[in-house]
């Protein structure tokens, strides 16, 4: 099957899963400005799952806090709004990625590169002093969703992708253009879009491999950039081929760093992958 | 080469040859690591025997086969090849053949 328009395609895929009422109501809540951590809590409160999670990463090394935080209010006040979103929604989607083996490929690759590249990109905005770190570690979990959708929705088309992939020694964006119309980023994009996630998440999506188009967002998408091209020459987990993914100028430029910053990024990873393994039990 | 029954497969062996099932579906590519889940799919799909490299069943009495250090290093140098001009990705190449060399080595 080749894919003409690949929003018509999100919308149509059989057996996608919506995001639950409660992120919605959880999402309105968020942005309205009247709202108390109490308001927030007693939403998040209905999913004991999604509670449980919430705590879990809030007294992780995630955030590295030194005291115990017993409560979701807690947690609300301590991480904020803004945080609190993002784990809400990285505990909902995380589940997308189980799942089994395609064309002698295994998902958990995929999962792996997506937590390496959200790991590093968390400690390169941690570095640029951002403060929406926990939205651009979001932004690198689901820069690659569109292959998960590939994966799980067009199997057929999958293999026959890696298959190529194989053959020819291409990179998979170029196999997924031929095999399936369009490649991963639109369809991650328009997922995204549908999903009405953060600008920056749909952006990265959209142009983590060639963050010059870009217009806004462009630092959490450079960051996202960077961190994949890193995860990639790290031979963390895999995003579908073993190419190596070229750092663009102008991203790299963007991001104003110099060559002794990718030598402290370099030797932050193992720590930065320690920081998030908290992601991995949530998987279960 | 020569063909090892799945349950004699050890973690640091590599698949040489695909794999593909009775209906002649792939199982997995050539050059796949050997894992767990690799047998079981292995055995799932009811794959009796698969293709390993000679050396590597003699590595296998002597523990892993693991790649050696000149071996990363050229891997990792042909693949950033292309873009050794750059300065960044000349220093990423150097930093990925330190970061993996390290990992092999824990």
């Amino acid at each position: 099957m080749k894919i003409r328009n690949p929003r018509e395609f999100v919308r149509d895929i059989e057996g996608l899963p919506t995001l639950p009422n409660l992120y919605t109501r959880f999402r309105q809540k968020i942005y309205d400005p009247k709202s108390s951590a109490n308001d927030i809590a007693e939403i998040i409160s209905a999913d004991q799952a999604i509670v449980s999670n919430i705590l879990k990463i809030a007294n992780s090394a995630f955030y590295g806090f030194s005291r115990r935080i017993s409560s979701v209010t807690h947690a609300i006040v301590i991480i904020g709004f803004n945080g609190i979103h993002h784990i809400v929604l990285n505990t909902t989607v995380v589940k997308m990625f189980s799942g089994q083996t395609q064309g002698g490929f295994d998902l958990s690759r995929i999962w792996e590169h997506s937590l390496g590249t959200a790991a590093i990109a968390k400690y390169i905005a941690k570095k640029k002093e951002q403060k929406n770190f926990e939205e651009v570690f979001t932004a690198g979990l689901l820069h690659d969703i569109g292959k998960v959708i590939v994966f799980k929705y067009l199997p057929d088309e999958f293999r026959a992708v890696m298959e190529r992939v194989r053959e020819e020694n291409i990179p998979i964006k170029e196999a997924e253009a031929r095999e399936v119309g369009v490649d991963h980023t639109e369809i991650g994009k328009c997922l995204l879009e549908e999903w009405k996630f953060p600008e920056s998440l749909v952006r990265a999506a959209a142009y983590h491999d060639n963050p010059v188009l870009a217009k806004e967002k462009k630092t959490e998408v450079s960051i996202v950039h960077l961190a994949n091209v890193i995860t990639r020459a790290f031979e963390i987990g895999s995003g579908g081929d073993d190419l190596i993914s070229p750092c663009n100028e102008d991203a790299w430029n963007h991001l104003g760093f110099a060559l002794e910053d990718l030598d402290d990024i370099a030797a932050h990873v193992d720590e930065a992958l320690r920081e998030c393994a908290v992601f991995k039990d949530l998987m279960g | 080469m020569k063909t090892v029954r799945i349950n004699e497969l050890r973690p640091g062996m590599k698949v040489v040859k695909e794999v593909k099932d009775a209906q002649g579906m792939l199982v997995c590519p050539a050059d796949t690591p050997v894992s767990e889940r690799l047998k079981e799919l292995c055995l799932r799909r009811g794959v009796e025997e698969v293709w390993i490299a000679e050396e590597q069943d003699a590595a296998e009495t002597r523990g892993t086969v693991r790649e050696t250090p000149e071996q990363i290093r050229k891997r990792v140098r042909e693949k950033f090849a292309p873009y050794m001009e750059d300065p960044v990705m000349a220093r990423l190449c150097e930093l990925a053949q330190e970061y993996l060399l390290r990992r092999e080595e824990m």
